[in-house]
């Protein structure tokens, strides 16, 4: 077990209030950001968000099972986003996946067993001009051969911080921080 | 050839410099506007021939006037910059290299519409989008383009950016208002329409990243101008994504009346020597397939309608003869049935048919009347489908179907 980490409790705490006044319209954006420093949304942080920005703690499930960006379950620390969409498809993407699945030894939308990696195969992320496209967190490599995205994998394992979401901290703690 | 319009900045400015973005034109249109009436803003838009860029291909000015009719407020301009369409990239290259030209496109709107908030909704994968456009609207405000009475005009407006997260249908309008509001993004039923009833119940502008980047050069070099460039149901340049099997895939700005073979084999550099076109998905997943022997139909929205073909969000993604079709098809229908939101039944349930039906097919073991299936299936959700998605889902797939692009294999 880690030490808890008080900055990013506050950080987490200066987006709840901002997002706050804007009750419920506010709660897609406070969820996204707090999810960027969190890395996922434990049931602890949805209860919190929901008593702040006075919804329905359903309603936040709701909307987290609703769109494919937010993950109420730990994600790994890189999350990579291979496109098989048509054009990259076109390009390659198939055998780029293969090979990635084999070297990372994982089957699409699953984490490595270390909670490190988390492999997606996505459609068309935006950027068919640089087919086949694959984003490691928001780190975009394209065209893509397998070698150079697992090479920048690596870099990015040794040099993103672990999320607060493994640090099995109680938000309800911090609650006078949040005013 | 002419030279591009709306892509004359990008990637010749620093996206993040207001000096650049003013050096070329930038916030002229604006300045131009402020003197003007807000009913003659509208009536140039309306003169240009504009229509909208995302897929529908609506008359901008009639949206506007529509908008600006209604006495209601607060009223709001919401720029859709949710580009998910698959084979679609050119708001991105926008917003990315121009985001100033956003900016100043929706404070002409805000005005001309009497609207006081702006919103864009960028899509969630798009991060260089989303921090250069607060950048942009952060140096704007400052610079007194966007606040209050803006350039000491009694004008006020201001623009707030939000994200979305990872749902296709939200680029569909209704459903983008709901995601706004803090809901799941399904689409409402129509009417009420947004110049009425949009975001948070008010009347909303909405419009295209693509169509807000027409604006300031039709305010600075007036719809007559403008109308010369295209053809006259399609007036003024257009961004096409040339993506696939062609040397150099990218946007390329060119009016409609290119034709696809000059847009694929000149623009775009061709194929690769050996490699042959064996198909065109055209507008996107929602599009249509144009086969080779189609490839000097020009795309304006007539030659295009004459072979079953949508100009859709402007994809055009060029299919070597290698490529199995199946396999394309078999992306096509799981992206509709992962896609669908849910909240009609035509769509949900016809969505996943269409995508086991084609699994099968693209397996080469169909059941017995699989085909015929699947035209019922087309028709139900092309009729019955409370929004886009469902009234397009099978359109790529039967129009494969029907050009006899794909064999169907016997059942066994
Ligand atoms: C399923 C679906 C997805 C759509 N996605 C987008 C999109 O990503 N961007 C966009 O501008 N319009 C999209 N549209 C069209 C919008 O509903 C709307 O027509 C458009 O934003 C209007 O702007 P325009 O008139 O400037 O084109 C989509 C429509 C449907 C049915
Ligand atoms: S057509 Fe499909 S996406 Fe559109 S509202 Fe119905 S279920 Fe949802
Ligand atoms: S198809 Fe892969 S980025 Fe568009």
């Amino acid at each position: 077990m880690h030490s808890p980490q008080p900055e990013r409790w506050q950080q987490v705490d200066e987006i709840i209030q901002r997002w706050a006044t804007h009750g419920r319209s506010g709660l897609l954006p406070c969820l996204l950001e707090v999810q960027d420093i969190t890395g996922y949304l434990s049931p602890e942080l949805c209860a919190h968000i929901a008593r702040h920005l006075r919804v329905p703690e359903a309603d936040v499930y709701g909307l987290i099972s609703f769109y494919s960006l937010l993950y109420d379950r730990p994600v790994g620390r890189v999350v990579l986003r291979v496109c098989d969409d048509v054009p990259c498809y076109v390009r390659g993407s198939s055998e780029l996946l293969n090979a990635l699945q084999e070297a990372l030894g994982l089957e699409p939308n699953k984490t490595t067993a270390d909670g490190a990696i988390t492999l997606e195969v996505h459609p068309c992320l935006g950027r068919c001009e640089r087919a086949p496209f694959v984003l490691i967190n928001d780190d975009e490599i394209g065209p893509a051969r397998a070698e150079d995205v697992l090479a920048r994998v690596q870099a990015h394992l040794q040099s993103a911080p672990s999320t607060l979401s493994e640090r099995a901290e109680d938000p309800a703690a911090t609650e006078e921080g949040t005013g | 050839m002419i030279a591009p319009i709306l892509l004359r900045r990008v990637g010749h400015i620093d996206p993040e410099s207001l000096a650049d973005y003013e050096a070329y034109e930038g916030f002229r249109a604006l300045r131009q506007v402020l003197m003007r009436r807000p009913e003659q803003v509208v009536e140039m838009v309306k003169a240009s021939g504009l229509r909208g860029r995302g897929g529908a291909l609506f008359p901008t000015g009639v949206k506007w006037e529509a908008v600006a009719r209604q006495p209601r407020r607060p009223k709001y301009v919401v720029c859709n910059a949710d580009e998910s369409e698959p084979g679609t990239f050119k708001d991105r290259v926008l917003l990315e290299g121009d985001p100033f030209a956003v900016v100043e496109a929706m404070v002409i709107a805000g005005y001309a519409v009497g609207a006081s908030k702006g919103y864009i909704y960028v899509r969630g994968e798009y991060h260089r989008a989303y921090t250069r456009l607060s950048r942009a609207v952060s140096v704007a405000r400052e610079a007194g383009y966007l606040g209050t009475h803006i350039l000491g005009s009694d004008f006020s407006f201001d623009i707030e950016i939000r994200r979305g997260a990872g749902a296709y249908v939200c680029g569909e309008e209704t459903a983008l208002f709901e995601s706004i509001e803090g809901k799941r993004g399904m689409p409402r039923q129509k009417p009420p329409f947004p110049t009425e009833q949009g975001l948070f119940g008010q009347p909303t502008l909405i419009n295209n990243v693509e169509t807000l980047a027409c604006i300031p050069w039709i305010v600075r070099s007036g719809p007559a101008w403008f109308r010369e460039i295209g053809s006259p149901a399609m007036p003024g340049p257009k961004l096409f994504c040339v993506s696939g099997a062609v040397q150099r895939p990218g946007v390329y700005e060119a009016p409609v009346t290119i034709t696809l073979r000059e847009l694929i084999e000149g623009m775009a550099g061709g194929l690769p020597s050996g490699q042959e076109v064996q198909a065109i998905l055209v507008g996107g997943a929602a599009g249509a397939f144009a086969t080779p022997e189609e490839m000097d139909t020009p795309l304006t929205p007539e030659a295009l309608q004459a072979i079953g073909v949508p100009l859709g969000s402007g994809a055009i993604m060029v299919i070597d003869h290698r490529v199995p079709l199946w396999e394309v098809l078999r992306r096509v229908a799981r992206f509709f049935a992962h896609e669908s939101c849910g909240k009609c039944y035509p769509c949900q349930l016809g969505t996943y048919r269409q995508w086991e039906i084609v699994e099968r097919l693209a397996r080469g073991e169909p059941l017995p009347g699989d085909v015929e299936r699947l035209r019922d299936i087309a028709a139900t959700m092309a009729d019955a489908s409370i929004c886009g998605l469902g009234q397009t889902a099978a359109n790529a797939i039967l129009s494969a179907l029907e050009k006899g692009l794909v064999s169907v294999p016997t059942p066994a």
